[in-house]
């Protein structure tokens, strides 16, 4: 599977933008804010129907226009396929799949899964917890479409029972114990399947790693819940109503529900060694690597379909061991979309790549690329 | 920009504080209104008024009615045996055009939200229990709230209030649209047409 070509309209610095991709690499050099990210961007709302960026659509739409256009023609086994999410100031997305229009944009998830890599990666390791959960989150909804269904319901019990948390209301007790089912009934299902995805990722994460820097480092993932997951979805539905009648007094005197997957981490330990407070600098930007290069292992493993990789401004970051490594890596399987500033951190990705000029919310093409060699689809 | 004369502005205002009208539409209702002949609007003015003196809660399920007691509660062929809870009279509505149903109805007003500041007073709980308890006629309280995270947690709230009743509280099923597409139905519809699937 690959996308054919994109059209945009009215999105970020493009007014209209319409381009032909490589089915395997593309590469898009140019200076700083000319419009680079963009396109990885709209690529990845196409994929997950957000950005990566966490912008609003408010911010997306081109300035003084009301709506804003993503439109791509997808190839998949079965045939082409037209996909077009429209965006608007204040009012949600529509999807169209070959110009009908879809009923929920949920539909899209984990039909065309995308995996980005970026600087700003370095924060999976350094940062807080809800971004290792938002990691989590979109891998998960992508192959899931009943987990992203437990989450919105999850997170919309948690928003009512925390307004009752912090109203002064008489029977408060009887009052919260209605919204501590569908808490714990969401919650147990979540935390079930978020336990098992981190074994799966703490395997992958650390093959990635050991790939990465020779099998010098043992890397783990650890699910780091409110409290322990153990027997099956009904046993810790009753185990979470107990957390929650322990836990009552501590949540009316915060006003903030205290126990649940909504306070899930991720703990990420090198060599037996917490990697946020103890790892090196270099350590940690390997370990953010490793964690994105086992989303793509898993996703590919979970949608049945090689993810699109998505490589904004990173390759000036790596040295030409790891280069050489990715490279070989992109080769495997799926369509690649790599921005840089420099053509020189290219120097090996170059000819095997479409290359794009982009400048000033124009993109032009430099070089057409080699002539594809036929993939594992 | 010229302003509009002080009593468009005022309709135009009204207009605009009901629900899914913005300024847009308030202003093509307005205008529309007023190209039409005066009784037109005369009309629409009695009927507001009319409606809203005219109706108000029944005294004893509390969807709209102009008398004391609506026409399901007066009826004598309604079976006083079942009691069908819903949120709105537009939901005992629906369910009349079934024609299937023959109980009758208890309109709460809403389901809880904390986050909108509507707790268990704001509805017609209290009066639903003390309904139940006083007819002692009841054998079956179906609670048809929305399949929503509201819906849900008002019908377990409703049970809590029920407990030391006697009396069997259900709750409506849920799953495919009839008509529907199995392919194209979301998962949790999915999950939970399986969970209540019936032996043909």
């Amino acid at each position: 599977m690959h996308v054919c070509s994109l059209r945009l309209s009215h999105f970020r610095n493009y007014d209209t933008l319409e381009v032909e991709f490589h089915p395997q690499l593309n590469l898009f050099l140019g200076s700083n804010a000319q419009g680079k990210t963009n396109v990885l961007e709209a690529l990845y709302c196409l994929s997950t129907t957000r950005s990566f960026r966490g912008s609003s659509d408010d911010e997306i739409v081109q300035f003084s226009q009301e709506a804003a256009a993503i439109e791509s023609v997808v190839q998949r086994e079965e045939g082409q396929e037209q996909v077009r999410l429209e965006l608007r100031r204040d009012k949600p997305k529509t999807l169209l799949v070959n110009g009908k229009k879809q009923k929920k944009l949920s539909s899209l998830l984990g039909r065309l899964p995308a995996v980005v890599f970026s600087p700003d990666d370095l924060f999976l390791v350094k940062g807080g917890p809800s971004l290792r959960r938002r990691y989590l989150d979109t891998m998960m909804f992508q192959m899931d479409a009943g987990y992203l269904a437990h989450l919105q319901q999850y997170e919309r019990a948690l928003k009512q029972r925390n307004s009752l948390l912090r109203q002064r209301v008489p029977n408060l007790e009887s009052q919260l114990a209605v919204w501590d089912l569908p808490l714990a009934q969401h919650g147990a299902a979540i935390m079930k399947r978020r336990l098992e995805i981190s074994a799966q990722l703490s395997r992958s994460a650390g093959e990635a790693l050991r790939d990465l820097t020779g099998g010098a480092e043992k890397f783990e993932v650890r699910y780091e819940p409110t409290l322990p997951v153990e027997g099956d979805e009904g046993s810790l539905e009753k185990k979470m109503i107990e957390a929650f009648t322990k836990a009552r007094r501590e949540e009316i005197a915060r006003g903030v529900t205290v126990v649940g997957p909504h306070r899930d981490d991720l703990g990420l330990w090198v060599n037996g060694q917490m990697l946020r407070k103890f790892g090196s600098q270099g350590q940690q930007r390997t370990g953010a690597l490793a964690l994105k290069l086992a989303q793509l292992d898993i996703l590919a493993e979970g949608c049945h379909t090689a993810p699109l990789v998505l490589f904004d401004d990173v390759m000036a970051e790596l040295d030409d061991k790891r280069q050489a490594f990715f490279l070989n890596r992109l080769q495997q399987g799926g369509q690649a979309f790599l921005t840089g500033t420099a053509p020189a951190d290219f120097a090996a990705a170059q000819a095997k790549a479409r290359v794009f000029r982009v400048e000033a919310g124009k993109i032009q093409m430099t070089q057409e690329g080699p002539k594809p060699v036929p993939v594992r689809a | 920009m010229a302003e509009y004369p002080p009593s468009l502005e005022r309709l135009l205002h009204e207009l605009e504080k009901l629900p899914g009208i913005g300024p847009r539409t308030a202003q093509r209702l307005a205008f529309h209104l007023l190209k039409q002949p005066a009784d037109i609007s005369r009309a629409l003015a009695a009927a507001l008024v009319d409606a809203r003196t005219k109706l108000h809660p029944c005294r004893d399920c509390f969807n709209l009615t102009e008398e004391t007691l609506c026409n399901i509660c007066a009826s004598s062929n309604r079976e006083r045996s079942s009691l069908l809870v819903v949120e709105d009279p537009s939901d005992v509505v629906a369910f009349e055009r079934t024609h299937e149903y023959r109980g009758l109805y208890h309109v709460l007003g809403g389901t809880l939200s904390p986050l909108e500041g509507r707790g268990p007073q704001d509805l017609t709980l209290d009066a639903l229990v003390e309904r139940v308890k006083k007819a002692g006629s009841f054998k079956e309280i179906i609670v048809a709230t929305d399949p929503t995270v509201e819906g849900d947690s008002t019908a377990l709230y409703i049970q809590q209030l029920l407990k030391g009743v006697t009396v069997k509280v259900t709750r409506l099923a849920r799953g495919l649209p009839s008509g529907g597409d199995v392919e194209y139905a979301d998962e949790s519809t999915l999950l939970k047409a399986l969970e209540g699937r019936r032996e043909l």
